[in-house]
């Protein structure tokens, strides 16, 4: 399992990752682009990363704008699924194996974030009472800038018809995927609750994801198991999770990260006080033989800390670290 | 184990800092120049007031520089009894007599009578005064990671060792110019060890290392070291 940090091209952020000891980064894609994404953008970045001796494994996301009229169903959306195609291949190309995606047609959800943890510090929240009425739940409309994706929908978009764009898209882009040498790993949907403004979501429990697996079965088509939205999903319990998709080889790329409360209404705490048993969990991901990357996800705001959250992600780094190797020590299996 | 963070006298951005990432208790630590026989009273309500615990006041670079060193620490611990404080950590005694035992003879009577205690650092004691100590209730600080518990095979052996043959009250980790976790310390096995020993005191990060664009506090790097210890304990602790 290889520990992970989101950055972006700053090469003061990516000397602050090399420096933590990491070896691994994700990174995502530019943004605000239609049609199809050059290799020389991949290969940019990725030539950045290893000039400091880091590996670039997993492209998080794809982004929202080359294929948001796939997500809707639009007439629009052949003429992006081409882009998406060509894309996928030149992030073969560049070498990268895992490209995330997510199918949250109006993107993540949060609805607070409060100074009401520990010691003060900032924790992300979401309650469903408060989002029912509240378009800027959307995590994309926090920057403040105007937005194509996610947009406040014209219509309601039943399940059935969200499930049938999946895999309408599954079934294009996985035969692509497999040639290119990509594997595409789903993030679930975060929150993970069954509409939002009259829109479905649909990756919302463990049998959603297992059904995604199993729309076309390829060595090319996964999951990114994002710990803390499974671990808000209403009835789940992670360690579970992590044996029954992870014992079937198919979690590509995994989030490290530990909620307080289930939907309808959780926080996302310090890793070391939310409901998940973290040792049980790092030590089902050993259990399954996971050997992919595992990225620190998002995490509450501390005292003086950077516009990236250096301080609180380095306390995570350093809890994951401890944990793996504490379990190494002790010689823990599942 | 008790998990503390250092943190220094007056910077309360740290006592804040401490509390959102967990930290069981602060040690606060005084530089040089600090007014650290004068009176801890305000150090030990300002750690009160902030929902922590006071693990003890660290002596940083006391020296005879100023003062006769064992004058300093014995103000010092008058002032820690007057506040409450039942910890001194101190990193170097300064050799004037003979044995350490001369030297410290007053430190271990005034200890004693204030019950307050004193905990040198082991990397700045010889084997031999190390094998002397406990004396009353002046004890060691073991440094792991410094001389003569440097990183090694059988690191966390000797340090269940050390931790076996008594008088350790604190164990400080240092991972020199890597974060806990990434160098060649086995801090977790170190830790395994001396909780199989019996060891249930203070436990915290030395000095953090200094990542890449962090402040001069090193914060980021404590924040790894003191997530990672904490992960260690969790791990410990669901071990039974």
């Amino acid at each position: 399992m290889k520990i992970a940090l989101y950055t972006s091209e700053s090469e003061e952020h990516v000397a602050f990752v090399r420096s933590l000891g990491l070896t691994d980064v994700v990174c995502g894609m530019p943004a605000d682009i239609d049609g199809v994404v050059p290799v020389e953008a991949f290969e940019r970045r990725r030539d950045l990363f290893s000039r400091h001796e880091l590996d670039w494994g997993v492209i998080e996301n794809l982004t929202s704008t080359l294929y948001d009229e796939i997500m809707f169903g639009t007439p629009e959306r052949e003429r992006q699924l081409d882009g998406v195609c060509r894309t996928i291949e030149n992030v073969g190309k560049a070498g990268i194996p895992v490209l995330q995606y997510q199918w949250m047609l109006l993107g993540g959800l949060r609805t607070e974030y409060s100074p009401t943890g520990r010691g003060g510090a900032r924790y992300p929240r979401f309650d469903s009472e408060v989002a029912r009425h509240m378009a800027a739940a959307c995590l994309d409309w926090l920057g403040g800038g105007r937005h194509r994706y996610p947009h406040v929908p014209d219509r309601p978009l039943s399940s059935e018809e969200v499930w049938a764009n999946l895999e309408w898209f599954l079934k294009a882009v996985v035969p692509v995927a497999e040639s290119a040498g990509v594997r595409l790993a789903a993030h679930p949907d975060d929150a993970p609750v069954p509409e939002y403004l009259g829109v479905a979501r649909i990756l919302i429990d463990v049998d959603s994801l297992q059904r995604i697996i199993d729309i076309v079965p390829s060595p090319n088509n996964g999951i990114g198991f994002c710990m803390g939205t499974i671990g808000t999903m209403a009835g789940s319990d992670v360690v579970d999770a992590i044996s029954r998709i992870g014992g079937q080889g198919k979690v590509f790329f995994a989030h490290f990260r530990n909620p307080r409360g289930k939907v309808p209404a959780f926080e996302e705490v310090f890793p070391d006080e939310g409901d998940i048993d973290m040792v049980a969990a790092v030590r089902a991901w050993k259990g399954v033989g996971f050997g992919g990357v595992i990225r620190i996800d998002h995490c509450p705001g501390v005292v003086g800390d950077t516009p990236s959250a250096d301080r609180s992600f380095a306390f995570q780094v350093g809890y994951l670290r401890g944990l793996m190797q504490s379990l190494e020590n002790m010689g823990a299996t599942a | 184990m008790k998990l503390a963070l250092t943190v220094r006298y007056g910077y309360d951005e740290e006592l804040i800092f401490a509390q959102q990432l967990g930290a069981d208790a602060v040690v606060v630590r005084f530089d040089l120049g600090d007014p650290q026989d004068t009176d801890l009273a305000p150090v030990a309500h300002r750690v009160q007031v902030s929902g922590l615990q006071l693990a003890g006041v660290e002596l940083f670079g006391m020296s005879d520089e100023f003062r006769p060193w064992s004058d300093g620490l014995t103000g010092a611990l008058l002032a820690a009894q007057a506040a409450g404080v039942d910890t001194l950590l101190c990193a170097s005694p300064v050799r004037q007599s003979a044995t350490l035992a001369e030297d410290l003879e007053a430190i271990v009577a005034t200890a004693m009578a204030t019950e307050v205690m004193v905990c040198l650092d082991s990397s700045r004691l010889l084997p031999e005064e190390l094998v002397w100590l406990p004396a009353g209730s002046v004890h060691v600080e073991l440094a792991v990671g410094l001389t003569p518990l440097e990183a090694g095979a059988n690191l966390a052996a000797d340090v269940g060792e050390r931790v076996r043959s008594g008088g350790i009250s604190a164990v400080r980790f240092e991972g020199g110019d890597r974060p806990l976790g990434d160098g060649p310390l086995n801090v977790a096995a170190c830790v395994t060890a001396m909780a199989a020993a019996g060891y249930d005191g203070l436990v915290r990060a030395g000095t953090a290392a200094l990542l890449a664009t962090d402040d001069d506090w090193n914060p980021k790097g404590a924040a790894n070291d003191l997530g990672y210890l904490r992960a260690v304990l969790q791990t410990l602790d669901s071990q039974g």
